[in-house]
């Protein structure tokens, strides 16, 4: 049997033509696909009808506030993950410029010449100050005795007058409490 | 809208949290109602109507004022629980295990208590089985009593495929609550 148009007439929703309403009675009575589809659809919207709407357990209010600062903080966070992420691909992007423009306007040639100075300066550089140390430390050694008694001499009458200073306080306040 | 809400609308677009929260406590109900029917469970619908007014309070500069706001608040609710169902997939109940349909009594008993969960399931499992874009127009048009136009404009639809969503969605539900009522009469003692 053709269902046609009587299964869209079933669900839909404006009221339908009094002739057309005839047609779609009449033609239920008959089939039983359709018949069993709107006596389907009527258990259907009655449900619907009968759902209560569903309410959240007591406190809903008091939650979201709760939450509220909770959610503030966690998107302060976000927002700066953001900003770190995207300034470090900026730079990573204006590194990488740098380093694509350096080596096309250099040859490589160039680049390992200006390598090697560079280790070979290093390496003098470093030579130097190992020799500078050397002789320093060996100008100290000639000294030493000499150097350490006075140091030590220094520090024993910096102690013996701190100890003085503090002893002669103390008694003039016990004095005075007197 | 009340004169209050509009009041505490104005004041929230302020920044005043306390009178967003007037606005949370106004609207929880449709705003979870919406989540529950979309996502099945409480504690989804929870965290989904939780969300929804998270978002709400972060895009309050984008509402417009010449829209009502609780459109505006589900259209934000229907667009993140559709959101989470397509990243995790509700599993659907099989409606051939739902309980024989009874001619409720109106009796305030244990038994009638039992049925109404029942029915509250049978309506869950039809929701259930419809995609969640079919779900979230059915749901605002019976629930809401949206018109077509204002399920498009919530949605992001045309109102032709609104329109063809729905019908899609009524004949959906229709032919598994048919089908359900068949297997409960050929097979009563396997279903209870």
């Amino acid at each position: 049997m053709k269902h046609e148009p009587f299964e869209n007439w079933i669900f839909e929703e404006s009221r339908l033509p009094a002739d057309q309403q005839k047609q779609l009675k009449a033609h239920t009575e008959d089939c039983a696909h359709c018949r069993q589809l709107d006596d389907a659809w009527q258990s259907v919207q009655r449900e619907i009808r009968n759902a209560p709407a569903a309410a959240p357990r007591p406190g809903f209010g008091a939650r979201w506030q709760a939450s509220l600062a909770q959610r503030r903080e966690l998107e302060h966070r976000r927002q700066a993950r953001r900003w770190i992420i995207s300034l470090s691909a900026l730079g990573f992007l204006v590194f990488t410029a740098l380093i694509v423009v350096f080596l096309t306007t250099n040859s490589p040639s160039r680049l390992v010449l200006t390598f090697a100075q560079s280790i070979f300066t290093l390496a003098s550089g470093a030579d130097r100050v190992i020799q500078v140390l050397t002789l320093w430390l060996g100008s100290i050694s000639a000294i030493e005795p000499a150097a350490l008694t006075l140091i030590g001499l220094g520090w024993a009458g910096f102690i013996a007058v701190t100890f003085l200073l503090f002893t002669g306080r103390r008694l003039y306040v016990r004095k005075v409490e007197k | 809208m009340t004169d209050p809400e509009l009041e505490w609308l104005q004041q929230a677009r302020k920044g005043n949290d306390e009178a967003f929260a007037c606005l949370v406590e106004k609207y929880q109900t449709p705003v979870y109602n919406l989540c529950y029917r979309m996502l099945g469970g409480a504690q989804e619908a929870e965290d989904a109507a939780q969300e929804a007014f998270w978002r709400a309070y972060q895009n309050l500069h984008r509402y417009d004022p010449n829209r009502s706001f609780i459109t505006w608040l589900l259209s934000i609710a229907a667009h993140h629980c559709i959101d989470t169902q397509r990243r995790r997939r509700l599993p659907t109940l099989d409606i051939d295990l739902l309980p024989e349909q009874d001619v409720p009594d109106g009796a305030p008993n244990p038994q009638h208590v039992i049925e109404e969960n029942q029915e509250k399931e049978q309506i869950q499992a039809l929701l259930s089985m419809l995609n969640e874009q079919d779900r979230a127009a059915l749901i605002l048009r019976y629930w809401y009593d949206f018109s077509e136009e204002e399920i498009a404009a919530s949605l992001s639809l045309t109102v032709s495929a609104v329109k063809s969503r729905l019908f899609r969605a009524r004949k959906t539900m229709a032919q598994r609550w048919s089908d359900a009522q068949r297997q409960n009469a050929l097979h009563p003692l396997e279903v209870a």
